[in-house]
């Protein structure tokens, strides 16, 4: 029943052991330790699978005068989700530090940020969930700013700023919470009980601020100026780290908003319409660009904007849509920016001005961006097809025809991304030569990342089988 | 469960072609051809033995609806499953031939298996929800299939127009499929069928005719067929003609009732007879030898669409399963003649026979069946739209479509021929192996037994046959033999290599289409440009905050400037205020 | 056994300390430091074994029946620990000082003011503790040589200021105080204008030690004038002890009229954060920076003496204890890199790349004092934000939460230059600074993790002073 606390124990050890370790040994390490958390988080998926019942692990005292347990719940939330951040994880460690540069940083940085991920998704009351958050925010600025490359320096500074924005308002909010419950509590479970009693006024301001906070961190639309230049600069890994998991703090944190609060139905109609806007204006925003990394960072975002739509249909139609997309995409966008990463390290270009017929050299990197597209476009038997499939139900029932339309984006996403395709990866009439040779050390780390779509894909059981 | 055993052989050899890595013998080849040839003999199995029914597989449920998916075997999709089953090891056996280097093998048979699986999957599903996967695994096969010589700029180019024509028709197709559910808590054909008129039916209808005017290549969708050309022959004869363009057809033949009580036949007459008319026009001056064949395709598709307008549903039927063998024949015939003349596609410069006369007499039987000429299968479908036609202007329109296609297609054959004796055009011809020519002669023979369809369609399908009066047949071949007439005479007897541009004014009519999707990617450029300013205007603003923060701080910074007096005068000051505001409240 | 350790060896250390200061005049050499630290290092464990076995409260002096002049009781116990913790840490960063024997002789009594401060029982002894600091620290910089002339003449103008101001209003409630004791005086003659008068009085003489506006103009210019160790000092003890004596004056002495003084604090706090953070905003001179940004603390630490209750109250001083170790770490990084010429924003390019140590270090002092969890800065924001909100005081607590993202601007262009790669040479740094610098961040990290013991101690510290 400790499983999240073993894993989170132990990737934090692992940043210790990294730090302290040689460096050439450190990414061998780091892929261990991430890979013995994965195999704790497959355990517990088939343990809870065959079970079958949601359980809380038990309370460790924590801020006693605040009523702050360290808290575990293992869920049909926190399981899917800490299967996303371990996969993505391992998968960067394996693939997502071509440089071979700072190394014992990349290592470290990216199993703090496993940890982190881990334990917002699992935290059982909203003073952990903080603490994590914060955590993850701050180990993907570093993989922003410490290892990204191009204008790292400002994009890491905008991203820092967006992000504290978010979680000054997050802070405000959760306390809020805390003092205007009937019976004081961080505790998840027990908000959700109480939280009718919560005056409207102060939960119309929790809500607000709350999404505000979750909108910066997701992306959506007024918010995401942060969101290109900090994908585009960051660290292969980080991009992956940053895109596949960190956007799904915000995603996560607005279900339970969603779940938490009552007001929050009130409220659902004019989400819907900012995550139409949000989706539609992303698509938009991503023709014209060149520069393939901000471009799967606004299809990252037209995703955000759909999770955003399938949590504004309360029910469960959206609500397992929205945990399914926030896995499907997650892993899909994961899988884009490694092989974007990967082409970047090969070609020493990111940019579809420059790349011509990556396909001729570098055909494993080639089709994983392909698959990636797939992946991406909600293609079936991936898994962002059950995603849109189940946020779409959703959002059809809560809003008729209108909920339909941000699924349309996709065609704008899914045509510049082929064309993108066609004119950098699958064109080799003007084939470029390779900067870099291809070690090919990263095909691990497609393969892991295609196996985890289809399987998700093909057995949606493996997160719809909790209830 | 039975039905989807037939998938089980080629997604077996797909897998084979993943794993196996050995790029120096044609084992990827063999395994494809005995995979078809397998999946074929339990279709036939199952055609003949199997009862009619529809059985559900549950895949996953939320909420306490189970989302299945359902396969049946009722006679239709079995035509359906068996024309593809049919094929498949056809193709499959020619392209051993076709593709020279072997290293194109194992990439090459991969994606065919996955299409063949794809379409076995179309044709057997009973359900929006297993007809999805299959309808976007055909998509993406497709582009796969197209792209596959991507070398070429043209090739990546076409596969990637057509995919984005296709994505649009598959979002569509999902939200009709969300529709549907919601509305119904199902998406069996079957149930949807039998649902009354209603607004959530309408909406989803029309999604699902756009999405097959998509997958059909219909107007205005139709521009992304002729590109399509630029992938390998065996791949435009057995994706681009014969199967997957179909399935649109297909689906909306499975829901004519439906689309009847919603009244949308009307729509998909006149686009129908749009675009059988885009493609018969373009036909008669193209000079692509494949091309030509691909606007045919356009034609066929667009005419069945209007026999299913016409809700005329054994012609539309007809239409459909000869179609099948004489223009995947065509395609066959045409790659092997190109390749025998050395991967040459201009009809002005190739010599017809490519060496072999089984593959020209096979293509004379292509020939004459696809302009209608009576014995010949492809008659019955024209004869079939003739009798069914509900109105003179109807009829007119598909006679002068008949004798476009008796032109068109004579052309195509009688101007290689006329090359073979000029001198101008000169080398040896390549020798084409027996894994090309066999399929060729196969097909040639089912297009001549094909006319067999007509007498067991209707007692197998359990529909209404057609009564063809003599009369009927005989001005259905005076019709197509006048158009080959025609040719005849301009291109065999006379000189003539090239249509007057005058005499066919809207031979270009495909550039009007392609002027208003410029316009379309103009209009959303524009927009992307606006929302590209106001992104950088969102951005500024965020920072806007940030430079008041910066101004204020400036301003303040005065305050402190090394002077001790001034820190003294403002401690002072400070405590005159506070004084103040305690007084005030006091 | 230890009753008697702390009845009788707290005063003969502190006399020990008193002495050896004065005799150390003359001479050089390192013992005089090993002297002052190992003093120190005893008054610090007896103070905290008086913490230990939680001794009540006892009187020290008043001798022949007069008032007491010290007392020992949880709260005073604790600050003696602290502070002297953190002298020892300051000595340690001190270890360069060229007239050591002088140097020496200042900082202990300096040390010795404080501790009057923190143990006086009257408000006599307060003042002269408070005067024995200010007085001491003028000399300490006066040390440092010419060019630290101007900061010393600007400290001694100013403090001698505050302490003529703190002795007029002690004049004014002298009659009413039962012989300077620091007890609540009787509220029956005296009138609300003079009582008003005298706070007034109090809040301005002590405001400007304590760094509160406009009465902290002075500090930006005193602390970058000053040798990097007497700034650590500064901002570590003098102002710490300031806002001691702001606590027995108006939560002791004039605990009755609390509510009245309240509001002031309320308005100040919210100046001082804005006044404080917008000024560091546009510094490039990273001490000046850090001048600024200990201002904004002292905002933050006056929001919770705004709540003016026990949660505020202790809210506040565990900021305090957080900010000692946080200003008095970063400044020692600050102090080492002035050292080597580097000051400006500009080329802290690199640190990372050229002492790692000294780059995690400074990072983490700063993300501390922006409040990020899990480190200690952040526990305290937590708790008096919480105390704000909790007392309903939501426009304090969200122009807190505003400006510790405001902070995040100048913390993060730090941090950000930081982490840009560089060429330059490796800077090696002495093994006493970095001793103290890593005391610091244990503190700092430890307590951040695993807060509940040291929330409980300041609870009941203040406790058994305020009620």
């Amino acid at each position: 029943m400790m499983y999240f606390l073993v894993m989170i124990a132990l990737l934090l050890a692992g940043v210790l052991i990294v730090s302290a370790s040689d460096r050439k040994l450190s990414r061998q390490v780091g892929i261990l330790f991430s890979s013995i958390a994965l195999a704790i988080a497959l355990v517990m998926l088939v343990e809870y699978l065959h079970g079958g019942t949601v359980t809380y692990s038990e309370a460790i005292p924590y801020i006693s005068s605040f009523g702050i347990y360290i808290q575990f719940y293992a869920n049909q939330f926190s399981i899917p989700l800490s299967l996303l951040a371990g996969i993505v994880t391992l998968a960067a460690l394996i693939g997502g530090n071509p440089m071979r540069e700072k190394e014992k940083a990349t290592t470290a940085l990216a199993l703090l940020f496993e940890a982190s991920a881990i334990g917002l998704f699992a935290s059982g009351n909203l003073f952990l969930f903080f603490i994590f958050w914060d955590v993850g925010v701050i180990a993907a600025f570093f993989m922003i700013s410490y290892l990204g490359s191009g204008n790292n320096h400002a994009s890491s500074k905008t991203y820092l700023f967006y992000s504290i924005l978010a979680s000054a308002l997050l802070l405000f909010g959760i306390l809020l919470i805390y003092f205007y419950m009937p019976v004081r509590s961080f505790s998840i479970q027990a908000i959700e009980a109480g939280s009718a009693l919560i005056p409207p006024s102060i939960q119309t301001a929790v809500f607000a601020l709350l999404f505000v906070a979750f909108m910066i961190k997701m992306p959506v639309f007024p918010f995401h100026s942060w969101m290109q230049s900090a994908y585009s600069d960051a660290s292969t890994q980080g991009s992956m780290l940053i895109g596949g998991v960190l956007s799904k703090f915000g995603a996560y944190g607005l279900l339970l908003l969603f779940l938490m609060l009552p007001i929050a139905k009130v409220y659902a109609p004019y989400v819907i319409i900012i995550a139409i806007i949000s989706a539609f204006y992303a698509a938009f925003n991503m023709l014209k660009k060149d520069d393939m990394k901000r471009m799967v960072a606004y299809a990252s975002m037209v995703e955000s904007a759909l999770i955003l739509a399938g949590i504004s249909a309360i029910g469960i139609f959206g609500e397992e849509g929205a945990i399914y997309g926030m896995v499907a995409y997650g892993l899909g966008i994961a899988l884009l920016f490694l092989s974007v990463g990967s082409i970047e390290f090969m070609f020493g270009s990111k940019s579809t001005k420059v790349l011509r017929g990556v396909v001729r050299d570098a055909a494993s990197t080639a089709y994983a961006f392909l698959f990636g597209i797939f992946a991406a476009t909600g293609v079936p038997l991936t898994g962002a097809f059950i995603a849109d499939l189940l946020i779409f139900i959703g959002t059809e029932r809560s809003f008729g025809l209108v909920g339909l339309i941000p699924l349309f984006s996709i065609v704008i996403v899914g045509a510049y991304l082929y064309y993108a395709a066609e004119i950098s990866i699958f064109d080799t009439k003007k084939g470029m030569d390779m900067v870099r040779y291809e070690s090919g050390h990263w095909n691990p780390a497609y393969a892991l990342l295609v196996f985890a779509i289809i399987a998700i894909g093909l057995v949606p059981y493996f997160i719809l089988g909790f209830r | 469960m039975m039905e989807l055993f037939v998938l089980v052989p080629v997604l077996l050899a797909f897998l084979f072609c993943l794993i196996f890595r050995d790029k120096r013998i044609r084992s990827t080849g063999y395994v494809s051809v005995i995979a078809s040839l397998a999946s074929l003999a339990m279709v036939i199995y199952m055609a003949l033995f199997l009862q009619q029914g529809t059985q559900s597989i549950d895949w996953f449920s939320v909420g306490g609806y189970v989302f299945s998916l359902q396969v049946t075997s009722a006679h239709i999709n079995m035509m359906l499953l068996f024309l593809v089953a049919l094929i498949s090891p056809l193709i499959m056996i020619y392209s051993l031939g076709f593709f020279e280097d072997v290293s194109e093998h194992r990439r090459f048979y991969a994606e065919m298996n996955l299409f063949a699986a794809s379409m076995m999957l179309f044709s057997i599903s009973a359900n929006f929800l297993s007809m999805i996967i299959a309808w976007e695994g055909l998509g993406i096969t497709s582009y796969l299939l197209i792209g596959f010589w991507y070398a070429k700029s043209e090739a990546a180019r076409a596969a990637r127009e057509s995919i984005s024509i296709i994505i649009i028709g598959d979002v569509a197709m999902l939200a009709a499929l969300i529709i549907l559910f919601n509305a119904y808590g199902t998406t069996s054909f079957y149930s949807i069928s039998a649902q009354p008129i209603s607004y959530p039916l309408y909406a989803a209808f029309l999604l699902v005719v756009l999405a097959v005017l998509t997958k059909s290549a219909q107007f205005p969708f139709s521009g992304w067929l002729p590109k399509a050309m630029e992938g390998p022959t065996p791949v435009s004869a057995f994706l681009h003609s014969s199967t997957m363009v179909k399935a649109g057809v297909f689906l909306l033949i499975l829901f004519i009732p439906v689309l009847l009580k919603l009244g949308l036949l009307p729509v998909i007459l006149l686009l129908g007879a749009i675009t059988a008319g885009i493609g018969v026009l373009n036909a008669l001056s193209g000079k692509h030898i494949k091309r030509i064949l691909a606007y045919s395709t356009l034609e066929d598709l667009g005419l069945m669409l209007v026999a299913v307008g016409l809700n005329a549903v054994f012609a539309a039927i007809l239409l459909f399963v000869t179609q099948t063998f004489y223009k995947a024949l065509l395609f066959l015939d045409a790659g092997s003649i190109s390749r025998a003349n050395g991967e040459e596609y201009d009809i002005t410069k190739l010599r017809e026979s490519g060496g072999n006369r089984l593959i020209f007499i096979t293509a004379v039987i292509g020939v004459l069946s696809i302009a209608g000429i009576f014995p010949f299968s492809g008659f019955l479908g024209k004869v079939g739209l003739e009798v069914s036609a509900n109105s003179i202007y109807t009829y007119i329109f598909l006679v002068l479509v008949e004798i476009g296609t008796g032109f068109y297609i004579f052309r195509w054959l009688f101007i290689p021929m006329k090359n073979s004796g000029r001198m101008e055009i000169k080398g040896k011809l390549k020798s084409t192996p027996v894994s090309m020519i066999l399929p060729q002669v196969l097909l040639a023979l089912f297009v001549i037994g094909g006319i067999s369809v007509y007498f067991f369609l209707p007692s197998y399908l359990g529909i209404k046959s057609l009564s063809l009066s003599y009369l009927r047949v005989i001005a259905e071949t005076i019709f197509a033999i006048a158009g080959t007439l025609v040719a005849y005479y301009i291109y065999r007897r006379g000189q003539t290599v090239k249509v007057s541009k005058g005499l066919f004014v809207f031979v270009h009519s495909i550039d009007g289409i392609n002027w208003f999707y410029l316009k379309f990617a103009a209009f959303i450029e524009a927009i992307s440009k606006f929302l590209g300013f106001l992104d950088y205007f969102v951005y500024m603003l965020f920072y806007l905050f940030g430079f008041l923060s910066l101004w204020v701080g400036k301003r303040l910074r005065n305050l402190v400037n090394g002077n001790v007096n001034m820190y003294a005068a403002w401690i002072a000051i400070g405590f005159a205020l506070i004084l103040l505001a305690l007084v005030f409240r006091i | 056994m230890i009753y008697q350790i702390v009845m009788y060896g707290l005063p003969l250390a502190i006399a020990a300390l008193a002495i050896q200061g004065f005799g150390l005049a003359r001479r050089n050499g390192k013992y005089t430091t090993l002297l002052t630290g190992i003093i120190l290092s005893a008054i610090a464990v007896i103070g905290g074994l008086a913490l230990y076995r939680n001794y009540a409260f006892y009187e020290i002096g008043g001798f022949g029946g007069s008032p007491a002049l010290f007392r020992v009781d949880p709260f005073s116990a604790l600050f003696v620990s602290v502070i002297s913790a953190v002298m020892v840490i300051i000595l340690l960063i001190s270890n360069e000082e060229e007239e050591k024997g002088i140097f020496n002789m200042f900082f202990s009594l300096v040390a010795v003011g404080a501790l009057v401060v923190v143990l006086s029982d009257s408000i006599l002894t307060l003042m002269l503790g408070l005067e024995l600091v200010s007085a001491s620290t003028v000399l300490a910089i006066l040390n440092g040589g010419k060019r630290r002339v101007e900061a010393a003449v600007k400290l001694f103008v100013v403090s001698s200021i505050a302490i003529s101001i703190f002795v007029f209003a002690l004049s004014l409630v002298m009659p009413y105080t039962n012989g300077f004791t620091i007890a609540p005086i009787s509220m029956g003659g005296i009138s609300d204008a003079l009582l008003s008068l005298s706070a007034i009085l109090f809040v301005t003489g002590l405001a400007i030690d304590a760094g509160i506006v406009p009465f902290n103009l002075w500090m930006a210019d005193v602390y970058e004038g000053a040798q990097g160790n007497i700034t650590a000092l500064l901002s570590g003890v003098n102002k710490k002890v300031a806002f001691i004596a702001i606590f027995y004056i108006f939560f002791v002495v004039l605990a009755l009229r609390v509510s009245m003084f309240a509001p002031l604090f309320e308005v100040l706090a919210i100046i001082t954060m804005f006044f404080g953070n917008l000024m560091a905003m546009v510094q490039n001179n990273v001490k000046r920076m850090l001048a600024y940004s200990s201002i904004s603390q002292a905002g933050y630490i006056l929001l919770g003496f705004a709540v003016a209750n026990i949660e505020g109250l202790s809210a506040a001083f565990f900021q305090i204890i957080a900010h000692m170790f946080m200003t008095v770490g970063a400044f020692a990084v600050v102090m080492w890199l002035a050292e080597k010429n580097i000051n400006e924003v500009g080329e802290y390019k690199g640190l990372f790349q050229r002492n790692m140590f000294a780059g995690v270090a400074l990072t983490i002092f700063m993300l501390s004092m922006a409040g990020v969890p899990p480190l200690m800065g952040f526990v305290g924001k937590f708790l008096l934000f919480s105390s704000a909100i909790g007392t309903g005081m939501l426009i304090l607590a969200f122009a807190g939460i505003i400006n510790s993202f405001i902070s995040i601007y100048y913390y993060g262009k730090v941090i950000a230059a930081m982490a840009e790669g560089t060429d330059k040479a490796r800077l090696h740094m002495r093994i006493g600074l970095g001793l103290a610098i890593g005391l610091c961040l244990v503190v700092i990290v430890v307590l951040g993790i695993y807060p509940q013991p040291l929330i409980s101690v300041v609870h009941n510290s203040v406790l058994s002073v305020f009620n």
